[in-house]
């Protein structure tokens, strides 16, 4: 087990170093680094002022060791827009993406759950149609579209909510929906799958022949196996979760990090898009290593590793 | 339980669900994916105005359905009077342009990848692999708003950001398949009459994982549209004029009072799309390698 958490440990780290080479390979292609940090409007005199206070002299080798070291404690630069150190900003923005999330989440999952099993239990039926609807929807909607017409239709025309901007509860709805549909389509999809092929094995049957009720086969034991590849790709809906959240607070002006990511681009404003994109990914590398020792807590065939890599759909 | 339901049951369960009717060709999507690739070729031909033509004198026409609308705009007019069926069409190019050379580009190196790394085994497999876990953690959006504030936001960037970040998939699963067929007969025929090793893997085992290449692919197109008009809805895609159905988005957003149509229909194209790429691939899967299922 201790092999197992450590193993992770190291894959993890290893997908930051992946992510810092590669951004530290890129701007060094495209010239001097400077260029990207300060901008078109920089002088001369500044430009050899940060090439020595960054160390940009030195061989690349140990450039890149001075810039690794930086990103590990949490220094991402200066935004060029605001001149705040880029982590101060994230930290700030970060309870206001976090309330969104888990507002969209705690929605999205208590309507997912009771849908995704119902609809494997009377497949075909009306909850089935409205599940495998917003499955589809999920998968080929747009976020930052579907986002849109809501405000369209219920901010605008309908005129009651609001179109954007954070402020009392009707402000989460019309985000809140946004976000969790994409992610809640997703693992409604898979309960279901799942569910079904629960409700297929050898052990329903029994414990239906052994005269066990209907309610406690299906939600009992059913649902306790079926929940199972839930938990393998919730590393993965997490992803899924992050990424949206930067289209849908874009979209609804909210002021969490992802609108910070957002404005960052338009601004071309580099470390701030830099310090979002490690912020991002060391967030999700951390939350992927969770479930996975979580994981191999569950299930034992994980940690001695007779299931190869999980794989997940995109 | 009535006896239909016990059939329906003791079915395999991939005719179950979802798909139900399989070997079926879906002509709808196949009819709305040839037109889109017909409006991309033919773009010169088929728009009726310039996309890029800016006459303020005629901005925010509704569509032709509109009180206000007429014929000469079939869909309408944006902010800057520039009519929305040109930009529409000429914005399959983008889309479909990123998604068929990024998916070329990550597909094959993807594919050499998982060959060589399942045939040569040992500390490369080992290498290969664990950069594959590396990127297969790091969400495409992210390379790909990396690559826009550094390089700059074109064609070329976004291409080559998708690229690298979807190899790894193809890698993977591809490695997967060549790792099985490594150990039949026919590859061990071709190493004992003195086959070289880039010949095994070319002509032995890619023939053997190009269904699975195809169908991965075309499972993905959709998505790739879609992420391409993310990026560029986030402003991190192919810079204006050049109409992308993303940005098209984009740009209405602001209009969303009084002309709805210039967010709204764009992103009903994408969705169209998509979910006929979508069912295309779905179909393609059944039909070629029902294996990958769970893929």
């Amino acid at each position: 087990m201790r092999r197992f958490v450590a193993l992770r440990l190291v894959q993890g780290v290893g997908t930051l170093f992946l992510l810092s080479l590669l951004v530290f390979v890129l701007i060094r292609m495209t010239g001097s680094p400077l260029d990207v940090l300060m901008g078109d409007a920089a002088q001369p005199e500044d430009l050899e002022y940060m090439a020595r206070k960054l160390g940009l002299d030195k061989p690349l080798i140990v450039q890149y060791g001075i810039y690794v070291l930086d990103l590990i404690r949490g220094d991402f630069g200066q935004s060029i827009a605001s001149k705040v150190p880029v982590l101060d900003l994230i930290l700030a923005r970060l309870p206001n993406s976090i309330k969104l999330a888990a507002f969209s989440m705690v929605m999205g999952m208590s309507l997912a759950f009771p849908v995704g099993i119902i609809s494997a239990v009377k497949k075909g039926g009306a909850s089935d149609f409205f599940a495998r609807l917003i499955a589809l929807l999920g998968q080929c909607l747009p976020n930052f579209w579907l986002g849109l017409v809501l405000i369209e239709v219920f901010a605008v025309r309908l005129g009651v909510l609001p179109t954007s901007g954070m402020g009392g509860i009707g402000h989460y709805i019309l985000p809140g929906i946004t976000l969790g549909w994409f992610v809640v389509a997703g693992m409604m999809r898979l309960l279901r799958s799942s569910m079904l092929d629960a409700l297929d094995s050898e052990y329903i049957k029994l414990a239906k022949i052994k005269g066990l009720s209907e309610t406690k086969v299906i939600w009992k034991h059913a649902l306790k196996n079926a929940l199972i590849p839930v938990v393998t790709f919730s590393g993965m809906y997490f992803a899924i979760l992050v990424t949206s959240a930067i289209v849908v607070e874009a979209v609804f002006v909210w002021p969490g990090v992802g609108r910070l990511l957002y404005q960052g681009i338009l601004l071309r404003d580099f470390p701030v898009v830099q310090g979002m994109v490690f912020f991002g990914a060391a967030v999700i590398v951390a939350v992927n290593l969770a479930v996975d020792i979580l994981y191999a807590f569950i299930d034992p065939r994980i940690r001695h590793g007779a299931v190869g890599q999980t794989k997940g759909p995109k | 339980m009535t006896t239909t339901e016990l059939a329906e049951k003791s079915l395999p369960l991939r005719h179950q669900g979802w798909g139900g009717r399989l070997h079926r060709v879906p002509w709808l999507p196949v009819i709305i994916i040839g037109v889109t690739a017909l409006a991309a070729i033919l773009a010169d031909y088929v728009s009726p105005h310039s996309p890029i033509d800016v006459n303020l004198r005629e901005r925010l026409l509704p569509p032709f359905w509109m009180p206000e609308g007429s014929t000469l705009h079939l869909l309408g007019t944006d902010q800057l009077g520039r009519d929305l069926l040109s930009r529409m069409i000429y914005g399959t190019r983008i889309s479909l342009l990123v998604a068929v050379s990024s998916l070329a580009i990550g597909g094959g190196v993807g594919v050499v990848i998982g060959l060589i790394s399942a045939y040569a085994g040992g500390w490369v497999d080992t290498v290969l692999m664990r950069v594959t876990d590396a990127l297969l953690a790091i969400p495409i959006i992210f390379t790909a708003l990396l690559f826009a504030t550094i390089l700059g936001a074109n064609l070329g960037t976004i291409v080559a950001a998708i690229a690298i970040g979807i190899w790894a998939r193809y890698a993977r699963v591809i490695r997967g398949e060549a790792l099985s067929l490594k150990e039949r007969d026919f590859v061990a025929y071709a190493r004992v009459s003195g086959g070289a090793s880039w010949y095994i893997m070319f002509r032995h085992l890619f023939p053997n994982v190009v269904a699975t290449f195809l169908v991965l692919i075309s499972l993905q197109v959709g998505w790739v549209i879609i992420v391409e008009a993310t990026l560029s809805f986030l402003g991190a895609g192919v810079p204006p004029p050049t109409p992308a159905w993303g940005s098209m988005v984009a740009s209405g957003r602001g209009y969303l009072l009084t002309a709805w149509w210039i967010s709204l229909i764009p992103g009903v194209a994408i969705a169209i799309v998509v979910m006929s790429f979508n069912l295309f691939g779905d179909w393609l899967r059944d039909t070629l390698d029902p294996k990958l299922r769970q893929v």
